[in-house]
């Protein structure tokens, strides 16, 4: 199963609400609150999404749908890939 | 009691006027350039400059001007960004950029280039920038930037009365240019732009559908934006808490501030509004401290009863006090 990594380059910064993430290729920044910086701390290349789901206790479907979603705004915005299973 | 906005460490870019330098004499230019000012920022002062806002993890910089590339030490500068980690963007009319200048421009490391271009015909182009030959200069630019291949290339039109009819073409010159982006810029009614008839309210919402048009044609090809005065964007999302945004609102003095080529501090690059002075005080204390931005930060008024009151900066300031914008609200609030 493809494993997610976070992109080389990216910036992120801390704030009160959790994250700003900028991608210098592209020049969006997204704002993301707690989840989703775990989320991001999580996406090392060595899980998929669905371990992350896990590793969230993501037993409720808004939340599981939520990080679904995250996930693909973060692909959709180039800031994580989907790399191979090393 | 009044409450704060949420709150963020820095900015997430600053507008930067490098020099008032300028070849061009565009009708509406905001910042009135020409002729440098006497006390532009020297060398040294810029990077001092850069490394505060570097520390603060300021994203980004958006040098404009003037020309950027009139000041000598552009490049240098540029490259001292991408050795502490800050990404560049720049505005240019596009005039000094052939291919042995647009191989240095990649070479500095800047990232994004807007080259303005104001008419989808060189006629409407020069007379808008007031010199000749404008028009192929900027096209040239947009060439040999695609053959150094600057990772994103842009075009950005400011609308006003004058090239109001050619803003679909423009956009169509962006996409057979093959360009990333296009932002359309709201006319600022600052500088020589004080002098300039914006668009009237029927054009405004004609020139909306116009874009959301173009943006549904090009979608995925092309990425058409407007500045807010034209189109109202949300700029980023979120997860969780029904995916209630971090922050909504006008930016300025909030996410981004301007600097002038003197280092003074304003909230953007319409509101000339002096908020600080980098020859006399750190950005840190600036930002923190100023009253200006303490006062776009708090909450007060109906806005206390707004179920977003904790992430909304409210509208342009500007825009609230600006006739065009009390006929936008007439108008909606009469359908």
């Amino acid at each position: 199963m493809k494993k997610l990594l976070l992109k080389q380059g990216i910036k992120i910064r801390e704030e009160d609400f959790g994250l700003l993430v900028f991608n210098p290729s592209t020049f969006l920044i997204l704002q993301i609150n707690r989840i989703g910086a775990q989320i991001l701390e999580l996406c090392d290349g060595k899980r998929s999404a669905s371990n992350i789901l896990a590793l969230l206790n993501a037993d409720n479907k808004e939340i599981e749908e939520s990080i679904r979603s995250f996930v693909k705004i973060a692909a959709t915005m180039d800031i994580i890939k989907e790399v191979d299973d090393e | 009691m009044n409450k704060l906005v949420t709150y963020l460490r820095a900015p997430l870019f600053v507008w930067w006027d490098i020099t008032y330098q300028c070849n061009l004499h565009c009708k509406h230019c905001y910042s009135d350039s020409g002729s440098p000012a006497e006390n532009e920022l020297t060398t040294s002062e810029v990077k001092g400059i850069l490394n505060q806002l570097a520390e603060m993890k300021v994203f980004y910089i958006y040098f404009l001007g003037g020309e950027p590339f009139l000041r000598r030490d552009f490049l240098e500068i540029a490259k001292y960004c991408q050795e502490i980690n800050l990404s560049v963007m720049v505005n240019t009319n596009g005039w000094f950029i052939d291919y042995e200048m647009a191989r240095k421009i990649k070479e500095a490391g800047i990232h994004h280039i807007r080259v303005s271009i104001d008419g989808a015909t060189p006629e409407t182009h020069d007379r808008i920038r007031e010199v000749k030959g404008s028009f192929q200069k900027a096209l040239q630019a947009l060439e040999v930037l695609k053959q150094v291949e600057i990772p994103v290339i842009g075009i950005s039109p400011t609308i006003m009365k004058e090239n109001f009819s050619e803003a679909s073409s423009i956009i169509d010159l962006a996409f057979q240019y093959k360009v990333s982006e296009i932002q359309l810029v709201q006319l600022c009614s600052t500088g020589r732009g004080r002098r300039i008839e914006s668009i009237s309210l029927n054009q405004l919402k004609q020139l909306q559908l116009a874009v959301a048009k173009k943006k549904d044609e090009y979608f995925g090809k092309l990425q058409v934006s407007a500045t807010p005065g034209i189109l109202k964007e949300c700029l980023s999302c979120t997860i969780g808490q029904g995916n209630k945004p971090a922050m909504i609102g006008c930016l300025a003095g909030r996410g981004a501030v301007n600097i002038s080529p003197e280092g003074l501090v304003m909230p953007c690059l319409l509101d000339r509004k002096l908020i600080g002075d980098f020859r006399r005080e750190s950005f840190r204390k600036i930002w923190e401290d100023a009253p200006e931005i303490i006062k776009r930060r708090t909450v007060n008024g109906v806005c206390l009863d707004c179920q977003y009151q904790d992430i909304c900066s409210r509208e342009c300031p500007l825009e609230i006090t600006s006739e065009t914008i009390k006929k936008i609200r007439e108008h909606y609030v009469k359908k």
